[in-house]
């Protein structure tokens, strides 16, 4: 008998030797070894629980052993010289009968099935080999529940697998979707109808192995899996960058749902980032270019390279000195370094305010330092202690906050392993456990969705976050007196210390949000004191504002904001133009409007009409990013590239219109080197050369994704199925020549069902599907092990683990604020649905944002003479945003959150601020 | 129902011998005039591990079904030492198995002895809090228990410091909301933490993480019953006490058509033939065909094995398990399809729901039965029945309640078969029964 080596058993299956890593089960390993076994209630997240005894298949005892007994693989941990047959008769006669009396009740309705062509219970009969139907009685009926706009109810298609509640309650801590019911009559819904409340709820549709649970946009414009165009891109909505794979029809993106990433969003994705985008098909979006010949007159709508030439004789006409350009945390690496090339590095700056700014300088800073290191999501979930300190996760980045719920069972899982207890066996370990869950110190302004996880909820404003931070740093140290703080904060202190004593594997999650530059750097001086406690390395992470801010961060480093530029355009003698990038300055800044007034011009590159286009005298419409090809890099530092799903909007790329208008420029006179380079590019792989000889983290900036050059056996890589019908005729009510597939010379994909269905390295897979497996299943197929990498690599670059440190920037000047009579300091609170533009066109989404309030804690609240719902009038400089106040116990003193609504008179750019608050008179009649 | 054996036996019948004939509850000052509670003091002057050794050598087998060695049970539990903390036992007394009534006859006459029995085990396993879970429908004996729990605890017999080494016992009786799968030990725990009643993946056995994940043990009533009379009378009484290999006596029942349904406390081994004659044979002008010799989740026997000593061995020998003990009998007026059909839908509706064969094997095989009771059976039904019997069989499910429902219809199969056969070729119920077109439960599903 082979010895086990390396961590390696060898099993036999089927009579062949195979090694496979100790410690897992069977079902994993047999799928690992790209066999067909047929599962319904295993998953690789949420591991197993032998309830739908699909995955039987026959051990033996040893060589000699002729009979066997059958056993669950998923249940059946492997061990060394293991044989076990998946084709022996009696396993495979009981995976049909399984599969028949599943399907006894499951109803004929695949043709109108959200699910059909993509189900895994069709998947699984058919490998089963169940073919005929015996059952005579009639079929169950279930009453199915209205649960809100994005998740689907059918309950009469379900077979009772158990998945959708492990993931919902166990995995997501969600509260409102239970088990009710019991033997054939279980219901899987909420106790009434109601909008389901997990921000993950969507991820039902994908883990539902059927059609109970569907996506419900889906559903209203349905296109089936095999005649979606999809390509792989990556959610925009927040910094995680949460890998997602985008499926459109006929230029209409139609769906969003997880792509696998091993070390980002693994199989789960929230909400926002798989209804959020309405945007892209949005008519309210800009479509055409728009320019202003005149004050004060109407934009007329013109071609985008008339537009362009027009920007262009405008940096004729005034010189190249005096126009500036502002990026945006928003926009890709490439679009935010063609502008810098067209406008040039001295003449660029960051759609931040100084706060923001001040932030990124700091963020920057603190993860480049030596000893700290800024984990993955996946590594995140292997931290055994964790501190939340000024960041509302779940509303901030929401997949991070189910890393950290994931987190939180280590202690579990460790108990549990002290009894011989593996990770997988699900039940077992939350049994064996109950209650108990690692230390997780959650430090925020009002009650988090975390805190019902954490060990300590402290809620403090942010100055005393930052007190706590250090004092909790200096403790660690062992040099802390206590002085300096209240003895409240001091006791804290202490229990956050022994929560913390025995952290071998410490983390510290900060963020923007927090609104505070000071702690992020007390968060990292926290982390820093951690890891010298636990003698690992400082984990420390940060959830930043948007997709890209880590990219603007990189390509700016010596970072200068929006309010810098208003002093300076303020200060020029000479008049001045402004083309911004995908931002809006009124949200940005409260200068803005005196910003635009001392501008000739404004041009404005976006995809969404803003107050900022609205002021523009050029508008150019530009891509959104399902329509083009960039590059995000996102908290960690991971460079992540996004492709075309499709090019019907007919809005040319942000970034080839910056480079035309840099041929254009060049054309008409002398220009600088980089403006003449940018104007060479005609493909986006040119840009991308641009950007790595940037050097530093840029440097390899080609390796991201392979470049257009990309080839799989002469062919590129088809974002259509092989499957995709209607590829001749489905422009016909067009045109019934039969059109050329557009050309993409910008990625290695193409617009067509054309290529080999090989593995594909993994930045370029649209979509999952292998023979016999055409759900999102399927990723096993493609996985190097369960769970692990998958086999065409790890897609992205982590930009920030080879270079050097970066020194702090001269970082911003932050105005301290002074607290007036009347007034009181004002935070922005987020809101996952409520929080920017691009989700607020989202109808389904829409309907799942709370109602707006302005927030404060009742002793505050008293303090000024207002009570609980009062109508209240929050104002700073002009603005005036009259809304209603809830009190919240929870919250901090002397502290007023305001919603982080996008087009607010007051929004989270503004903030944080001294505003003035006065209850509105009721008129009496 | 007989009410038992006179004093004069009670050494001879212990489990029964407080039983008295108006059905009244055995007090406290009885229980003890009768060396009640001495049991329990002679426990609690040795050390735990030597009241583990002595029930391990009694050789005592769980009287819930199982037959599984109570003291072995207990000594899976780890050391004190090695696993401090918190420990647990319960009193499984949720006695749903069709046809059963024995836990309820010894509880609800005499709550001490089960209350003195529950106390040894948790000084044998070191636990400080013990439940008693006790069926839904046993109103009586929930009074007549916690009345006898009180008076115990008023006595001093349970509570703080009940010996020298300063050993406490808080007992609690949890009665349960109704479910069969709660006899499942497994599931018992997971009701009485409150959650769903569905049974438990092992290993880890409950010894090692039970209640609440600390270490815990559950043994049947009529088992608890049984271990202040070894405690107080030795070893070699409790093993003279049965007639065969098994020791002991065993509380034996009987239901169906016979002249005087019910449970006497007999020696364990005694003949099948012996314990009908107890009940008063068979009814005028109804024949014997066949029994379930342990309840309803055990194989049918037939008239040939009416010899056959009622122990664990001998009953598993002959194709079926004793079970609980409790027989029910199949008479030749009775239609054979019926009653199995009437077994599976009770099981079909007692599925906790987990895993597929048993929830939806069971209303597979429960529309099969349906529709051959009604005459519209086919013959490959009877092949698809054995097929699915075997679908559900041991090890294919997650615990034990589905292959349990197949053996009363994979043996009335064997040994019934043409009953099964008539009621095709009929077209009918040779008997006359007509079930609705469709048993099934609820057509349509609310969540509530």
């Amino acid at each position: 008998m082979n010895v086990p080596i390396d961590n390696l058993v060898t099993i036999y299956v089927d009579g062949s030797a195979y090694q496979v890593k100790a410690g897992g089960h069977l079902l994993e390993a047999c799928l690992g070894l790209a066999k067909d076994l047929p599962y319904f209630c295993w998953h690789p997240a949420l591991g197993s629980v032998g309830s739908c005894r699909q995955c039987a298949v026959q051990l033996y005892q040893g060589a000699e052993d002729q009979r066997g007994r059958m056993v669950m693989a998923c249940m059946t941990p492997v061990a060394e010289g293991m044989r076990v047959s998946l084709s022996a008769t009696m396993a495979s006669e009981f995976r049909q009968q399984c599969i028949e009396v599943t399907m006894a009740n499951h109803p004929h309705d695949c043709p109108v099935c959200e699910e059909g062509g993509e189900c895994h219970l069709q998947d699984m009969t058919l490998q089963s080999g169940h073919t005929q139907r015996r059952h005579k009685g009639d079929k169950k009926t279930y009453h199915n529940q209205h649960l809100g706009p994005c998740v689907g109810h059918e309950m009469n298609r379900c077979i009772s697998c158990y998945r959708c509640v492990r993931f919902y309650q166990d995995y997501a801590g969600g509260d409102d979707l239970v088990v009710l019911g019991s033997r054939e009559n279980v219901y899987f819904g909420r106790h009434q109808d109601g909008c389901l409340t997990s921000p993950f709820s969507g991820n039902l549709a994908e883990v539902c192995p059927t059609g109970v649970f569907y996506d419900k946009v889906v559903s209203d414009s349905y296109t089936r899996k095999w005649d979606l165009q999809s390509a792989p891109s990556i959610c925009s909505h927040c910094s995680l960058g949460c890998n997602l794979s985008v499926g459109e029809r006929q230029g209409q993106v139609k769906r969003v749902t997880n792509r696998y990433h091993s070390q980002v969003n693994g199989y789960f994705i929230c909400d926002k980032g798989r209804y959020g985008f309405a945007h892209s098909n949005s008519d309210q979006g800009l479509y055409q270019a728009q320019v202003q010949p005149l004050r004060d007159t109407e934009k007329v709508t013109c071609d985008t390279s008339y537009g362009l030439d027009y920007v262009a004789q405008i940096m004729n006409e005034l010189g190249a000195k005096n126009v500036f350009g502002l990026g945006s945390p928003r926009a890709s690496v490439e679009e935010n370094f063609a502008l810098q090339s067209v406008v040039g590095k001295a003449n660029f700056y960051v759609g931040h305010n100084a706060v923001q700014d001040a932030i990124q300088t700091q963020v920057l800073h603190q993860l480049t330092q030596p000893g700290i290191y800024t984990p993955s999501l996946k590594q995140i979930e292997q931290a055994d202690a964790i501190v939340i300190i000024g960041e509302d996760l779940l509303h901030t980045a929401p997949r991070m906050a189910l890393s950290v719920r994931q987190a939180s069972r280590n202690l579990g899982f460790a108990k549990a392993a002290a009894i011989g207890i593996p990770k997988w066996q699900d039940e077992p370990v939350r049994i064996h456990t109950q209650n108990q869950l690692s230390p997780i110190i959650s430090v925020t302004s009002a009650a988090t969705d975390l805190d019902d996880i954490s060990s300590q909820c402290l809620h403090l404003a942010p100055k005393d976050m930052c007190d706590f931070a250090r004092a909790l740093a200096s403790a660690v140290e062992g040099q802390f007196d206590g002085s300096g703080l209240s003895a409240e904060l001091n006791q804290q202190v202490q229990q956050s210390l022994d929560l913390m004593a025995g952290a071998k594997r410490p983390l510290v999650i900060s963020g923007a949000s927090s609104q505070s530059p000071e702690l992020i750097n007390s968060a990292a001086q926290l982390a820093l004191a951690l890891g010298r406690q636990s003698g690992a390395e400082a984990w420390l992470s940060y959830a930043l504002e948007a997709a890209n801010s880590m990219g603007l961060g990189l390509l700016n480093k010596d970072a200068k904001h929006m309010g810098d530029l208003a002093l300076r355009v303020q200060q020029q003698t000479t008049p001045s133009a402004l083309i911004v990038l995908q931002a809006d300055l009124f949200a940005l800044s409260t200068q803005a409007q005196a910003l635009c007034e001392n501008l000739r011009h404004l041009v404005v590159l976006d995809q969404l009409p803003s107050a900022t286009s609205d002021q523009a005298d050029v508008v150019i419409a530009c891509a959104s990013a399902f329509e083009t090809e960039g590059t995000y890099v996102n908290n960690e530092g991971r460079a992540q590239r996004f492709f075309s799903v499709h090019d019907k909007q007919g809005r040319p790329d942000a970034w080839r219109s910056l480079t035309n208008l840099a041929a254009m420029v060049a054309q008409t006179g002398p220009c600088s080197d980089a403006v003449t380079q940018l104007a060479s590019c005609t493909k986006f792989d040119d840009l991308c050369d641009l950007v790595s000889q940037q050097g530093g983290e840029f440097a390899h900036w080609c390796d991201v994704a392979p470049s257009a050059d990309f080839r799989i056996a002469g062919m590129k890589v088809p974002r259509q199925t092989h499957r995709a019908s209607g590829r001749t005729s489905l422009y016909a009510d067009e045109s019934v020549s039969e059109a050329k597939q557009p050309e993409d010379v910008d990625s290695a994909l193409g617009f067509t069902m054309e290529g080999a269905p090989i593995n594909k390295p993994s930045t370029l897979m649209p979509q999952v599907w292998s023979p016999g497996w055409n759900s999102n299943e399927a990723i096993n197929k493609f996985q190097q092990e369960i769970n692990g990498p998958l086999k065409g690599g790890e897609a992205g670059l982590r930009l920030l683990d080879t270079n050097s440190s970066l020194p702090l920037a001269a970082a911003a000047l932050i105005p301290s604020i002074t607290i007036g009579a009347g007034q009181i300091l004002a935070h922005t609170q987020n809101h996952l649905f409520a929080s920017d533009r691009a989700s607020s066109l989202s109808a389904a989404l829409k309907q799942r944002s709370t109602a707006i309030s302005a927030r404060m804690h009742p002793d505050t609240a008293a303090a000024m003479g207002l009570v609980d719902g009062a109508e209240v009038c929050v104002a700073l400089a002009q603005a005036q945003w009259l809304l209603p106040l809830t009190v919240d116990a929870s919250m901090a003193v002397d502290l007023l959150l305001l919603p982080n609504q996008y087009q607010a008179p007051i929004s989270a750019g503004h903030l944080p601020a001294a505003v003035n608050l006065s209850a509105v008179t009721q008129e009496v009649n | 129902m007989n009410h038992g054996q006179s004093s004069s036996q009670a050494v001879t019948l212990p489990l029964s011998q407080h039983i008295k004939a108006d059905g009244s509850v055995t007090s406290l000052a009885e229980y003890q005039t009768n060396y009640g509670y001495q049991g329990l003091a002679k426990a609690l002057s040795m050390s735990p591990g030597e009241v583990v050794d002595w029930v391990k050598s009694a050789n005592l087998r769980g009287r819930g079904g199982a037959g599984f060695s109570a003291g072995l049970k207990w000594s899976f539990v780890p050391p004190l030492e090695k696993l401090p903390g918190q420990r647990y036992v319960i009193c499984n007394a949720d006695e749903m198995e069709p046809g059963t009534f024995k836990d309820r006859w010894l509880m609800e006459h005499d709550p001490h002895q089960l209350i003195e029995g529950l106390a040894i085990a948790a000084y044998a396993v070191q636990a400080d809090t013990a439940f008693i879970f006790l069926r839904a429908d046993y109103d009586l004996c929930a009074e007549r228990l916690q009345y006898a729990i009180d008076e115990a605890l008023a006595a001093g017999l349970l509570g703080e410091q009940l010996n020298d080494a300063g050993f406490s016992l808080t007992m609690l009786m949890h009665t349960s909301a109704g479910r069969y799968i709660c006899g499942e030990e497994t599931a018992l725990i997971n009701s009485l933490e409150g959650k769903r009643a569905n049974p438990r993946f092992k290993p880890p056995f409950p010894q090692v993480s039970g209640l609440f994940g600390r270490p815990t043990v559950v043994n049947n009533a009529e088992t608890l019953c049984n271990l202040p009379h070894i405690m107080y009378h030795g070893i070699d009484w409790f093993a003279d006490l049965g007639l065969g290999d098994d020791n002991g006596t065993k509380i034996y029942g009987v239901s169906g058509r016979v002249n005087n349904p019910g449970c006497w406390e007999l020696p364990i081994g005694t003949t099948v033939a012996d314990i009908i004659a107890l009940a008063g044979g068979m009814q005028d002008g109804v024949q014997l065909r066949g029994f379930l010799p342990g309840g309803g989740s055990t194989d049918f026997l037939t008239r040939d094995h009416l010899d056959l000593a009622m122990d664990y061995g001998t009953i598993q020998g002959a194709g079926s398990r004793m079970g609980t003990g409790t027989m029910i009998l199949l008479d030749d007026q009775t239609c054979v399809v019926g009653m199995v059909l009437n077994l599976i839908q009770f099981f079909a509706q007692e599925s906790c729901g987990w895993c597929t064969p048993c929830r939806n094997g069971l209303p597979f095989i429960r529309q099969i039965l349906t529709d051959l009771e009604a005459g519209r059976g086919e013959h490959e039904d009877l092949e698809q029945l054995l097929q699915l019997c075997g679908y559900i069989g041991i090890g294919n499910t997650f615990c034990a309640l589905a292959p349990g429902a197949a053996e009363p219809l994979q043996s009335a199969l064997k040994y019934f078969r043409d009953d099964f056969v008539a009621h095709i070729e009929q077209g009918c119920c040779p008997h006359g029964n007509s079930p609705a077109a469709d048993t099934g439960l609820e057509k349509e599903a609310r969540p509530i």
